[in-house]
């Protein structure tokens, strides 16, 4: 039962958690991962991206704070905006919380990504092998993938306890909420 | 517990006879169980606390060391299911 809970515990930590303390835990993740993603070269740059800077040199205190900020911020917008469609019944600060926490796995990726080099653009360009040949880079590159479906859970489970939806709605408003939210991101950053 | 469905054929059961402790006098008839007492031990329970607690999803949260709107998920299919009895 116990490791029954620790797993629970692990995908869907909202049934106990969620409002002021899911936003303040969320958010003092966050700002560790800006800290860690700052010294090993990382930036969440979108909802679900995690990515290593090809240059060092642009990867800068507010390029680490303000990009992930950001995309939280179109997140919850547009995840609050979708959920109204569907139903009145829930708080913002929760939904703010829960998908803010969901966010808290992103760290190991940063934290990984501190152990790892990727070759460089030329590298590859002048050997695609030199990409399979980096263990490291490879081994960085399944746990990116492990973290995001981990991040993909919470952040279902975040609207689906914040929000009280099920099935094809909760699944509609996740889906569109996430592709909508990557997309005003995206714009938002390549202006900064 | 009180049962609230036949363990036979799983059909609402109805209350025929009710009687005195005190004196012997039994009552019979044919009546409806309450829409509250149709709910499961559980919800009875939540239902029972809610009130104690003058309604304040907040304390329920602290009582159940549950999120908010774990709870307010739990009074929303109180409200469904009482709802249901109600049109049927």
């Amino acid at each position: 039962m116990k490791a029954n809970d620790f797993f629970r515990g692990l995908f869907n930590p909202f049934s106990r958690v969620a409002g002021w303390p899911a936003l303040l835990l969320g958010l003092c993740i966050m700002a560790l991962s800006s800290v860690v993603g700052y010294y090993s070269g990382a930036v969440c740059d979108g909802v679900l991206d995690v990515h290593m800077a090809e240059r060092p040199e642009t990867v800068t205190w507010p390029v680490v704070f303000l990009y992930p900020l950001i995309s939280q911020a179109c997140l919850v917008v547009v995840c609050s905006l979708m959920a109204l469609v569907f139903t009145r019944n829930f708080r913002l600060l929760d939904l703010a919380g829960t998908l803010t926490l969901a966010r808290a796995p992103f760290l190991l990726c940063l934290a990984a990504a501190l152990f790892v080099s990727s070759p460089s653009l030329e590298e590859v360009m002048a050997d695609p092998n030199a990409l399979l040949q980096n263990g490291g880079f490879i081994a960085f590159l399944l746990l990116t993938i492990l973290v995001e479906i981990w991040v993909v859970v919470l952040m279902v489970n975040a609207v689906r306890v914040s929000c009280d939806l099920k099935s094809g709605k909760l699944a509609g408003v996740v889906i569109m909420s996430v592709v909508v939210a990557e997309f005003i991101a995206k714009n938002i950053l390549a202006h900064l | 517990m009180l049962p609230v469905n036949c363990p036979s054929c799983h059909a609402q059961l109805r209350v025929r006879k009710m009687q005195c402790e005190q004196c012997g006098t039994e009552v019979s008839g044919n009546y409806e169980l309450p829409e509250l007492a149709l709910l499961s031990p559980d919800e009875q329970l939540f239902v029972l606390r809610f009130v104690k607690n003058s309604g304040s999803l907040k304390e329920m949260a602290a009582l159940y060391k549950l999120s908010y709107p774990t709870v307010r998920n739990m009074l929303n299919e109180i409200i469904l299911k009482l709802k249901s009895y109600e049109s049927e």
